[in-house]
């Protein structure tokens, strides 16, 4: 039987008085994908910071024992005041000094991500999809079980977005990680999702996509304009 | 017109404290300055060397060490901003454009109302480092040691915040700790900093050098570096030009630094260009 690694039930969370996620459950397998999808302002972020611990929430939220957690945000803007090389930032994570060391270590998370030619660049002078590659490595730097994205394909190009899922599929086949994604694209989830949360701002269904992500939901979520057509590859989209 | 030479200045004991504490301070002020632009904090940073000058006016009417009523005040200013920041109700730049303004006018105000510290107000607005005395030497040597205490112990930790704030605190940095003792730090380099360029340029100590940095600094170990660096080479060469010339001394040394930014900046340009 496949462990769980987290469970939130019934989580509900108000900003400034207004209920802005209301009574969300879901339950995750480790080594699985987790897409949460919505309309804009649907409380998918809002969610997702809730069960990182970086918003305050009703209901319960259960980790696995020593689950260690790395999180990419949807936007982390370096500005070009802000010299720090991405060996620098990885230094961040180390336990080894800011300053002093012999020289620099071997960083297999940035190997992996196909990005260790990045290493002595400025984070600032990154694209889109190197400082996601960056980002992601970052989070997975320390061994992290669990990767949560919020819209890992967001700002950049849709070369850079597929090579992005691309590398989350091979992590989650070869190193049995668990990933949360947010994403708007139907055609992703549909791709690498093996659980889908539907919010909007309460829950609208949750289970295999194939199962649940049915015209009806689809329409519940976005409106009665967005219709579900398949593709020859019977990718869907809305 | 030199009305001193290089000899009989350095050759004067309050001379000898003013370098000695100016060269601490733009240590001090430039290892700050660096998270605070870093952070996007060059405005907050006005609002609470601007609030300091209320903090003396007040200390002095209390009948207290002007230093106590600076930091106090300062932090109070600042907290007040980051609480209002987080109600949302008025953008940030609103809140310390408010702040900053009120709290400088009711400063003026109430030390031009005191009798016998009218006199005081161009010291408490632009410096007077030649008037440091010896708790101000023993003062911004304490707050050196703190800041070095608090970057060795938290720099990371900092540098982390700086580049997220949510992903520090997925990583386990308790952000709002580390923002209240960066708040201290930084409201008591204030009131230190006061005596050296004032309330009104008290914030350029620390921005300027750091400004600096980030156009010669190929990474943030570099930018720390060079900002020191630059940070104590325009207070020696201000505190000198001002003695030299009989030139207002906190001025004299912002001036120096915004040259040694704009030497910095064409440099910069000229380098992005090639």
């Amino acid at each position: 039987m496949c462990e769980v690694i987290l469970t939130a039930d019934n989580v509900t969370v108000s900003r400034s008085g207004k209920e802005v996620v209301q009574g969300v459950s879901v339950s995750l397998e480790r080594g699985h994908v987790l897409a949460i999808v919505g309309p804009n302002g649907a409380g998918k972020t809002t969610f997702m910071k809730a069960i990182l611990g970086l918003l305050p929430y009703r209901g319960v939220v259960t980790w696995a024992k020593d689950v260690r957690v790395g999180y990419v945000p949807q936007k982390v803007s370096i500005p070009s005041s802000f010299p720090l090389t991405v060996e620098e930032f990885f230094l961040l994570k180390n336990k080894e000094s800011f300053w002093f060391r012999a020289k620099t270590p071997k960083n297999t998370w940035l190997a992996r991500v196909g990005a260790e030619q990045l290493l002595h660049k400025k984070m600032s002078e990154l694209s889109g999809g190197e400082l996601q590659r960056v980002l992601i490595a970052y989070a997975l730097h320390g061994d992290a079980d669990v990767l949560c994205l919020d819209e890992p394909s967001a700002g950049i190009d849709i070369g850079g977005g597929q090579t992005v899922y691309g590398l989350l599929s091979e992590l989650r086949a070869s190193e049995n990680k668990t990933i949360i994604l947010i994403s708007h694209d139907l055609d992703v989830v549909f791709k690498y999702a093996d659980q889908v949360l539907c919010i909007d701002q309460h829950q609208i269904c949750s289970g295999r996509p194939a199962s649940v992500l049915t015209a009806e939901t689809i329409e519940r979520m976005y409106g009665s304009h967005a219709t579900l057509y398949s593709h020859h590859d019977h990718h869907e989209h809305a | 017109m030199i009305t001193m030479n290089m000899l009989e200045i350095i050759s004067l004991p309050f001379f000898q404290r003013a370098i000695i504490v100016g060269v601490i301070m733009a240590i001090t002020a430039a290892l700050l300055g660096v998270f605070v632009v870093v952070r996007r904090m060059s405005f907050f940073t006005d609002a609470v060397s601007h609030a300091s000058l209320t903090g003396v006016a007040l200390a002095l009417l209390a009948g207290i060490h002007p230093f106590v009523g600076a930091v106090v005040v300062s932090i109070f200013v600042g907290l007040l901003v980051s609480r209002l920041q987080k109600q949302g109700k008025q953008e940030v730049d609103t809140i310390i454009g408010v702040l900053f303004s009120t709290t400088l006018a009711l400063g003026v105000m109430i030390i031009s109302m005191m009798k016998g510290y009218r006199g005081n107000l161009f010291q408490y607005l632009f410096g007077d480092i030649i008037a440091v005395n010896s708790t101000d030497v023993i003062l911004s040597f304490v707050l050196l040691f703190a800041v070095v205490f608090v970057l060795l112990g938290a720099f990371k930790a900092l540098t982390k915040v700086a580049v997220h704030e949510d992903m520090a605190r997925v990583h386990g940095v308790s952000v709002d700790v580390l923002d209240a003792v960066f708040l201290v730090l930084l409201a008591s380099v204030v009131a230190v900093g006061l005596k050296v360029v004032g309330a009104i340029l008290m914030s350029a100590l620390m921005i300027l050098p750091a400004a600096t940095a980030q156009y010669l600094a190929s990474s943030f170990r570099g930018m720390i570096v060079i900002s020191v660096v630059v940070a104590v080479l325009a207070m020696i060469l201000g505190l000198f030009v001002s003695a030299a010339f009989s030139l207002p001394t906190g001025p004299t040394i912002v001036l120096v630094s915004a040259g040694l930014f704009v030497l910095a900046s064409v440099r910069g340009i000229l380098g992005a260009r090639q």
